[in-house]
Order: structure tokens, then sequence, then C-alpha cells
């Protein structure tokens, strides 16, 4: 009997253990993959689906208080620093959501580099990236720079280097977040491939449930636990439809609130690496179910990078928890809102859509004309009621007022609208160029 | 049935984690049986024990080894280790392949010349070109016995 790849044996990791930030990241994690299977880890933002994926990786792996990681039956717990480095090379290729290609590599130098940290020359490395590239159908853009490809190319470029060391095992955190249909699919396709073909493990971690489509097991992850361990049967349709109503299911409330998240750190981080997004992310939606409360957020934001926190300068960290705390308290508000609404939906609301509106001018600086602020406060309402969607919102901010719109800047347009979305949490952010 | 024999002989510590990874990780374990050990002098009693006398050794060249009484870094180590295989009828068929750091040619011919089976270039082989060698090495192997 062949042992299986990956075995978690009652995993539990904590952040800050014994300070008042302390969070309890992954609760008594016992999973077993099979080498070759095609597995997904699913959940929202800030479940603990990124902190397991680090673990099996032999990332920040001193953090788990008890368990065993085993990989193909050793365990990273008991590695050496340099075992745990080579392992991080050799036996694991990570695709990641924001690609973290090297802007000033060439795209075959990116796909090189990984070998180099195995003391492989550079005529060797040089061979097997073009190799890479061609299975990639990436040749023609061998000597170019990632800031010319496309995002699909890119991604592309990405799983490319994630294989230049041969891993058996691999893992796409969030790889169709930044693409479009055409390209998601793309890539879909080629982790399917790499399993099916290359006999690779792969595991496939995300919030979307239509990532799922190739997976033969989900991992169903909600507050640092396993709930559920799902085989969809047949084919895509099946799988989606199941998948999204056991979302609902399961995570009944926590859509709206990872969505408020992702909202606020499109809002506050913007141009802020992938990893910071993530924690600010996850910081946040503990503070939103309330088990972090409000200075230590604010301490946590406000603490170094290295030391677990987000590095932001005191100021902006005492400026982002002001206006977290303001949310959460609009959150009630909406809440309410949306209670009455329920009952009656012609309800006037007229005290409640003032605040709110006036609350959105804040971002605008210049004169408001009655004009204007009697749309802006039509068009709140009608969001409110769900008549029109963010994007509509967004629109009739930025129309020519000789087209029955505010007539506002692009900027001023955005952050009023983001700023909504992150108390309504009904929509993903819209990603800016 | 048992599992051919393995031994590596290499004193620098990331290269012999890198060796036994490939082994670890792409289940060429199942396959083989690995020893490793940085000295000639432990290489030479592993091979004088009928038990352990390994099928297939990979080296290196460079190696320390004991000499008036010190102990040095020489390429004679590797050539003192092969010719003594080689010069041995019971252990003369154990198959040497040098892995070494050092892309001489002088070196590759004499290797060569003493009965090695293969030279390789470490920096020349990436770990899927080591598991394709130890897959048809073992190809060899299992094939030769039967």
């Amino acid at each position: 009997m062949a042992i299986p790849i990956i075995q978690l044996e009652n995993l539990n990791l904590y952040y800050d253990k014994g300070k008042p930030s302390e969070v309890w990241a992954l609760k008594n994690i016992n999973i077993e993959i099979n080498k070759g299977e095609y597995v997904a880890f699913f959940g929202p933002s800030g479940c603990g689906k990124t902190t397991l994926l680090y673990t099996i990786s032999g990332i920040d792996i001193s953090k788990v208080t008890d368990g065993k990681i085993l990989i193909n039956g050793r365990d990273l717990r008991q590695f050496s620093q340099k075992e745990l480095a080579i392992f991080r090379q050799m036996g694991i290729g990570i695709i990641f959501q924001q690609f973290n290609l090297i802007p000033s590599l060439s795209v075959l130098d990116n796909v090189a580099l990984p070998m180099a940290f195995l003391g492989v020359s550079l005529d060797r490395r040089k061979e097997e990236a073009a190799n890479l590239l061609a299975r990639l159908n990436l040749t023609p853009y061998a000597g170019r720079y990632p800031s010319e490809l496309s995002g699909g190319q890119q991604q592309r470029v990405g799983i490319a280097r994630a294989l230049a060391n041969n891993p058996p095992i691999i893992v796409a955190d969030e790889p169709l977040g930044n693409l479009d249909s055409e390209n998601a699919n793309k890539v879909l396709e080629f982790l399917k491939e790499l399993n099916e073909k290359d006999g690779r493990t792969v595991i496939m971690v995300t919030h979307e449930a239509w990532s799922l489509r190739d997976a033969k097991r989900i991992f169903y992850i909600k507050d640092g636990e396993i709930v559920k361990i799902e085989e969809p049967k047949g084919k895509t349709e099946t799988a989606k439809s199941i998948t999204s109503h056991v979302m609902e299911e399961l995570y009944p409330d926590i859509t709206s609130k990872e969505l408020i998240a992702k909202s606020l750190s499109h809002l506050f981080l913007r141009g802020y690496s992938n990893d910071e997004i993530k924690r600010f992310e996850f910081f946040l939606v503990q503070r939103f179910n309330d088990k972090l409360d409000k200075d230590t957020f604010r301490a946590v934001l406000d603490r170094p990078y290295k030391h677990g926190g987000l590095g932001l300068w005191k100021q902006k960290a005492a400026k982002i928890a002001e206006m977290t705390e303001e949310l959460i308290e609009r959150r009630k508000d909406i809440d309410r809102i949306h209670k009455e609404l329920e009952l009656n939906l012609e309800v006037p609301l007229y005290e409640e859509i003032r605040k709110l509106s006036g609350w959105l001018l804040e971002e605008f600086s210049g004169k408001i004309t009655d004009i204007q602020k009697i749309k802006l406060e039509e068009i709140v309402s009608e969001r409110l009621r769900k008549i029109i969607s963010s994007e509509d919102f967004l629109k009739v901010l930025r129309l020519p007022k000789n087209e029955f719109g505010l007539g506002l800047s692009l900027r001023v347009s955005q952050r009023m609208s983001d700023k909504l979305d992150s108390i309504l949490g009904d929509s993903e952010p819209a990603l800016m160029q | 049935m048992q599992k051919p024999k393995i031994l590596l002989v290499d004193d620098n510590e990331v290269f012999q984690i890198l060796f036994r990874d490939i082994f670890w990780l792409h289940g060429i374990d199942q396959k083989f049986d690995l020893q490793v050990t940085d000295r000639i002098e432990k290489a030479e009693l592993i091979i004088r024990d009928q038990a352990t006398r390994p099928d297939i050794i990979f080296m290196g060249l460079v190696l320390p080894m004991e000499k008036d009484g010190k102990i040095i870094i020489t390429p004679e180590a590797g050539f003192k280790l092969l010719d003594e295989i080689k010069g041995n009828s019971e252990w003369e068929k154990i198959k040497v392949i040098i892995f070494s750091s050092y892309n001489d040619k002088n070196y590759i011919k004499k290797a060569k010349d003493m009965g090695a089976y293969m030279y390789l270039v470490k920096e020349k082989n990436l770990p899927q070109d080591l598991v394709q060698l130890l897959d048809s090495l073992y190809a060899e192997q299992t094939t030769s016995v039967a």
C-alpha cells in the first residue's frame, strides 16, 4: 500500500499565541491526499485555506503548535532549515493569484530562476526553461518582460516557473482571480493535464465555486476547520450547482463579509502585495466576527510585517482602523435598513439615505448642487433596494450632468462606489488597471 | 524481492539532502534502498559488508580523506575509492557513477579509463534528469538480475 503523499494529523496553528490578538487559524486538521489526486481547499477569505497551503509548503510552520505534516511519510516539522529550504524548491510548485513574476527579469529568466537555487548551470537552466515555455505555448515571449504580457500569458509563465524543479505537488492559490474566462479556462485545462498526464498531485485553493470544476475531492474550510469533504459526481454543471448550494448552506452570511473584506482591502491597500492584502483580509474578517477587539486590530495594522502585522504607517493604521469601525457601525444600519425593506419595499428611509449620501460625499471636496444631491440620494436609495447594481451606480456618478448623471471624476466616483460596496457587501470590487 | 542498493558518497550537506529528496519525493525509495555517507573510509566499510554492499555508487571525486594523520580534501580520494572497487573481484561489478562538480576533461578520461560507469557533472543535472536516470538504472538493474 502506498502511503498518502500528504497527510496532516491533528494539526493546530495559532497566530500570536498568548497575545490578545491570538487567532486559532487551523483547528485539528486531519486530511489525507493521495499521490496523483486533484483536490481543492474551498472556503471564504480568512477561513485558513492559505495558512493550510503554506503549512503543506513548509512555509511558516514554526507557528504550528501541534500535529504532523507528513509528506510521503516524513514530518516537515522535524526538518532542519536547510532541509525545508530544499523541500520548498523541489517538493512543491506554487501558482499565485498575482503571478509574482520578477518584473526586471525576462520571461525565460523568471522560469529559470528556481533552478538556480539548486546550483544548476545557466545553460542547463535556460534549456529547461525554454522547454517549459514551449509546453505552455509561450516560446515567442521568452525574451519579453512580464509587463509586456497579458494577464493570461503571465499566469502561464507562473505555471512554467512552478514546474521548474519538477515538483510532484502543484498548488494553485486562487489562480483564476485575475483572469478573464478564456484564460481562466486555459489555466484549468493545464492544471488538469498536469494531473492526468504527468500524474502530479494538484491542490486548488479557492473561494470561487467555478474553480472547482476538475477537483475530485473538495475540502470545505470554515474558521480554520474542515467542515465537510465532498466528492462531486458527474459533470461540471452538477458539481457547480452542488457546491454553490453547499456554499450557501455552510456560509450563509460569510460571503457578504468576505466581499466586504475584499472591498475594504481594495479601498485601503491599493498597490500593496497579494500577501499583505491577504493578511489584511484575514484580520479584517476576524474583526468582523468580533474575534479581535478594536485596539488589537489597530495594533496588528501597525506592527511590522515580519512580526505578523501589516506594517502600516502609524497614522494610516489609525485611520484604517477608524474607518473599519465606522463601517462596522454603518453595516449595522444597513442590516436594519434591509430588514425594513424586506417588510415593505416602498418604505421611504429618507433619514438613512441622507446619512449615507452625506457619508459618501466625504470623498468629494468640491461643491455640490442641490440637483446633484437629490440625484445621489435617488441612486443610493435604488442601490439599497437592489434596483441598480454597483456598476450602474458608478456609471451614474460619472455620467455628465446633461445626461442626468452627477458628473463626478473617475477617482471620486470610484471611491464613493467602493465605499458603498464595502458596507453593502454584495459585489466584487471592480479591478482597477 | 530485495531492492537494489544505492550508496551516495558526498560530503556536501546540501547535495546530500537534494539527492535524498529525489528518492523521497519521487518515489524512487520504493525502487532502491539509499545509503548516504560523507567519507571514503565509511564507504569502504559499507561496501565491505555483504549485507550493505551497494549495487550502484554515486560519488564525488573531491572528497575528504585521511593522509599522513591529517584530513585533506582532494580528488585523490574519489580516485582511490574507484580504484579499490574496480581492483577487487568481488566489488568490481558495482556500477560507479562519478557525480562531481568538476567538469574537467582529464578527470573524466581518467575516471572512465578506471572503469567508472558514467561521469556526470552536478550543475548539468536537474532533479528531473536524475529521476529519469534512476528510473533507467532501475530498469537495467531488474532485467539484469532476472
